[in-house]
């Protein structure tokens, strides 16, 4: 049924879409500009070249393969892994309670949250030593009750990373949990599904690109992680000494084996970067 | 063995207050405009918004009944709810959606699947059982929302304008089927719709919203020939004119008169179908017992014929042919003469 319209005698014709005009200022600052992108890829561009022409490709195996460098390698993975389990464990739920909750506080949690991205790494570890330290509050009741020392021990390593890892993994996924579509999950309910049926049949997948993304920064960021870990865990080859703090160490007495634990690196950066690409570089 | 429910809650500036009583096997079809109440009483009926006070009762169990304290959650509701734009899941293929109700009922994943099939195979759609839903036609993702809420053979089925998201082409068939599956619903169903055409084809009875509350209720005959609002009148395409009754005639709120067959007394509508209306360029002679000069106020055209929108002491529409319409030079300004036959209009009380 057409509703009536009124004749269009009276009706204003449209509108002509709204142009700037070119502004001259713009074509005279274009040469500054163009030495200013210039200079800023320069920037980006020259450390990367300097890292790989000094590479020693060749070497690259037997640099990798000797034994301290083989056990930086294993234990970063192995902290930087249980830092990005860690992560997801709690921060999933937080996630969810930032993105779905209302609670008195809600902005405060996540300003706290988000604190460890901000704050220098270093500070964030003698933070963690005041803290979880022998002497420290929760650490002499960790010790104490549980036997449980943290600092200077692989544990200690995990923790540190966690502490800088979780933020990423927490605004990552709070932000998919808000932009997903919550009518799927009254979708689900009205077929039955109780609230963890919907969570794990409906919500994580449909979340699931949040999840992965925010886990790979997580990873990727606990892998690198160098001030925090070095001041609450320590510098100890097997047990805390991790990539970053191996290439420190390394810098001053194996230049070569710096070079290469530091091409391993910016490796799983790139691969993070490529395989996450649709979402860092949506462009790409 | 029915739906009887009175939903009241405020949502917004929404007040919705509306009872109704659905027996199983039959579809009622809530037809209203848009804030009218329309998909939030469905909502509340599936649990997904609270009622502050009513009761909803489904085949003599008390879904919800805020004064007693009782609120199922809608996972707990034999319900099946159909989405205008159907969100199936997108991660899902077709079948893992259909089957997904049953296997949150708790039924064996290979008897969920091969129930899911025989869905599928119900509403046509076999060769998509293993396709994701962002491929399928708007017809087809409609069938396949239809199948996901009856596998879990629902005794309440809600259906919110399940026909509003397809084309003009595909729109029709699927209208056939979908009367086809509610024919063999053996619950309770109710259809939001704005159509009244959808309404006829699809539900025994119908339940018209206006601002929260059921404004006229009936067949959709009794509704398309007695309209009760200017929007029902609207919909079903009749000029509605409310005034009082005088021996042989009603006096319009307006301050016309028209000339009517029969004696009312007290507030009355009186119902005139367009095409009764007759559009002249002189004063015309003859029987009319109703003519009165008027101006044109606008034109819509719906293939060969035009509507009219006449002012003047009764506002009403004339449908005339576009051979009429040139023939009076009705795009032209200046005055026109409407007249309408007295046994051409319906007068029942308001």
């Amino acid at each position: 049924m057409g509703s009536s319209i009124p004749s269009d005698a009276g009706s204003a014709p449209p509108a002509a879409p709204r142009t700037w005009p070119a502004y001259g200022i713009e074509r005279a600052a274009a040469p500054l500009v163009k030495l200013a992108v210039g200079l800023a890829v320069a920037f980006f561009l020259l450390p990367l070249l300097g890292l790989l022409l000094r590479t020693p490709w060749n070497g690259l195996a037997s640099e990798l393969g000797s034994a301290p460098v083989r056990s930086a390698l294993w234990l970063s993975l192995v902290c930087s892994l249980a830092a990005t389990g860690i992560s997801i464990l709690l921060g999933v739920p937080l996630a969810w309670a930032l993105a779905r909750w209302e609670f008195p506080g809600r902005s405060l949690v996540r300003a706290l949250t988000t604190l460890p991205m901000i704050v220098p790494p270093v500070v964030g570890g003698v933070a963690l030593l005041l803290a979880f330290g022998r002497r420290g509050f929760a650490g002499r009741w960790l010790d104490e009750a549980f036997g449980i020392t943290l600092p200077f021990t692989m544990a200690g390593a995990i923790l540190a990373e966690t502490f800088v890892a979780m933020p990423f993994l927490v605004i990552t996924v709070e932000a998919g949990l808000r932009s997903m579509n919550r009518r799927f999950e009254e979708a689900a309910a009205t077929l039955g599904a109780r609230p963890w049926v919907t969570f794990r049949r409906v919500t994580l997948p449909l979340i699931g690109p949040s999840l992965w993304a925010g886990a790979a920064l997580a990873w990727a960021r606990a892998l690198g992680e160098f001030g925090a870990t070095i001041t609450f865990a320590g510098n100890l080859p097997g047990r805390t000494q991790t990539i970053p703090l191996a290439v420190y160490l390394a810098l001053e007495t194996r230049l070569e084996a710096a070079i290469a634990l530091s091409v391993v690196l910016l490796a799983v950066s790139l691969t993070v970067l490529i395989v996450f690409r649709s979402r860092f570089l949506p462009n790409l | 063995m029915s739906l009887e429910a009175r939903v009241c809650l405020s949502l917004g500036t929404l007040k919705l207050d509306v009872e109704i009583r659905v027996p199983f096997g039959e579809v009622l079809a809530v037809l209203g405009p848009n804030g009218s109440g329309k998909t939030t009483l469905l909502r509340a009926l599936a649990g997904l918004v609270p009622l502050e006070s009513g009761r909803i009762v489904l085949d003599g169990v008390v879904l919800e009944d805020p004064a007693g304290g009782i609120r199922k959650a809608p996972y707990e509701r034999p319900t099946g709810f159909v989405f205008q734009d159907y969100l199936l899941f997108p991660h899902l293929t077709v079948a893992q959606n259909v089957a997904f109700g049953l296997a949150a009922a708790g039924t064996p994943r290979s008897q969920a699947r091969a129930k899911a099939r025989e869905w599928l195979a119900a509403m046509g759609l076999e060769a998509y059982a293993g396709a994701k839903p962002g491929s399928l036609s708007g017809g087809q993702a409609q069938r396949a929302a239809l199948a996901r809420a009856l596998a879990p053979q629902p005794r309440l089925l809600l259906l919110d304008e399940p026909l509003a998201a397809l084309d003009a082409g595909t729109k029709l068939e699927v209208r056939r089927e979908l009367s086809r599956h509610l024919r063999s619903f053996s619950g309770s169903a109710l259809l939001v719709t704005h159509n009244p055409l959808e309404a006829a084809a699809l539900a025994d009875r119908l339940i018209v919203l206006e601002g929260g509350r059921v404004i006229q209720e009936g067949t959709s005959t009794e509704v398309a020939q007695r309209p009760r609002s200017p929007y029902v009148a609207e919909l079903v395409g009749l000029n509605l004119i409310r005034g009082k009754g005088l021996p042989g005639g009603v006096e319009t709120e307006t301050g016309g008169t028209l000339v009517v067959p029969s004696n009312f007394a007290g507030e009355v509508f009186a119902a005139i179908h367009p095409r009764a209306v007759a559009l002249h360029r002189e004063r015309p002679q003859g029987s009319p017992r109703n003519v009165w000069q008027g101006t044109v106020a606008g034109i819509d055209l719906e293939g060969d014929r035009a509507r009219v929108n006449v002012d003047g002491p009764v506002k009403v529409v004339a449908e005339v042919t576009t051979g009429a319409l040139k023939d009076l030079d009705l795009a032209a300004a200046g005055p026109v003469w409407v007249s309408i036959k007295a046994t051409e209009i319906q007068v029942y009380p308001a």
